[in-house]
């Protein structure tokens, strides 16, 4: 779907497109980040069924702020904060945070039905740990570990610095592994 | 202390290899053509302008508050103005009697017993109905 013109675009220049009214950049932007996102959202706790709405809600505000965005960072990195809050302010309006329960996880992918089911089950209770951690330690977890972001690009969306933010860090895995052995 | 932790130290690799498939398989159920196409309609009927009716539009309301006080302003002058003349017909009655001696009154009674319907309505409502013997009687009352 994305024109050759449009895969050479820089975030940048999709962001200046789109606040030139240019849906297409936004279209482009939509496509290059939402799966990232789904996938941020879902490790967070973020049920599948409500998945498409959480993305398109996290657009949509990002979209609204993007004036405020001044590149103190990727793109991708404050979209993905930006879908954090909006995952906590759905959870805080659903009264209860959402965690994905272990049947729902439990679904066929493709591989062989016991192969799924132990993937699935792994998959889930790394999910459910992630929930007891503090919002900043699962966050930097997901940003470093999920994304594979360096700390120097976590620091500035988080409000953090490197250094504080590879504490959070290793404080999250340090909980994680005990939480799972 | 920050220094003091390294990342080769955590042996975290089966946990980052476990955290890069979370979310792989909800997120790849997600259509994101049709995701993007949804963020689009939804942008633009954020942006869309809210159709008013005509006569809610502000410059509406504006005009109807204005005329709203002007009909206001006119009817409390209007009520003021008959107020006052009713305040200065009652003075002017009154200081046609008031300000009389009581030889002036006695002057005036033959003429008003000539002519006994005569702008009786401009007169205090105290003395239009009295007959000329009444009326004796209130100058009397008066002289004493």
């Amino acid at each position: 779907m994305a024109s050759p013109q449009s895969a050479a675009a820089t975030d940048a220049d999709l962001i200046a497109r789109w606040q030139g009214a240019d849906e297409r950049a936004a279209t482009e932007l939509v496509l290059r980040h939402g799966a990232p996102l789904a996938r941020f959202l879902s490790a967070s706790g973020a049920q599948p069924s409500d998945l498409d709405d959480l993305v398109q809600e996290t657009f949509l505000r990002a979209f609204r702020s993007i004036a405020g965005f001044r590149g103190q960072c990727q793109f991708r990195t404050w979209l993905l904060t930006i879908g954090s809050n909006v995952l906590k302010d759905e959870g805080r309006r659903a009264g209860k945070r959402k965690v994905v329960p272990l049947d729902e996880s439990l679904r066929a992918s493709g591989g062989s039905p016991h192969d799924d089911a132990v993937a699935s089950e792994a998959e889930a209770r790394l999910t459910g740990a992630l929930q007891e951690l503090p919002r900043l330690q699962r966050e930097v977890f997901l940003l470093r570990a999920q994304q594979g972001m360096e700390y120097e690009e976590i620091a500035p969306a988080l409000g953090t610095t490197p250094g504080a933010a590879r504490v959070h860090y290793h404080h999250a895995v340090k909980r994680l592994k005990e939480r799972l052995q | 202390m920050i220094d003091d932790i390294r990342d080769e130290d955590l042996q975290d690799e089966e946990l980052v290899a476990a955290a890069r498939q979370l979310g792989v398989q909800a997120a790849g159920q997600l259509d994101m053509e049709r995701t993007a196409r949804g963020v689009v309609a939804r942008w633009r009927n954020e942006r869309r302008p809210r159709l008013t009716p005509f006569w809610k539009s502000p410059a509406m309301l504006r005009v109807a508050a204005a005329l709203v006080l002007l009909f206001a302003g006119i009817e409390t002058y209007e009520h003021r103005h008959r107020l006052v003349q009713q305040v200065a017909t009652v003075e002017a009655t009154d200081a046609g009697l008031e300000g009389l001696s009581e030889d002036q009154l006695q002057s005036i009674l033959p003429a008003v017993e000539q002519t006994p319907e005569v702008e009786t309505t401009a007169y205090d409502a105290g003395l239009e109905g009295l007959t000329p013997d009444e009326l004796r009687s209130v100058l009397g009352a008066m002289g004493s």
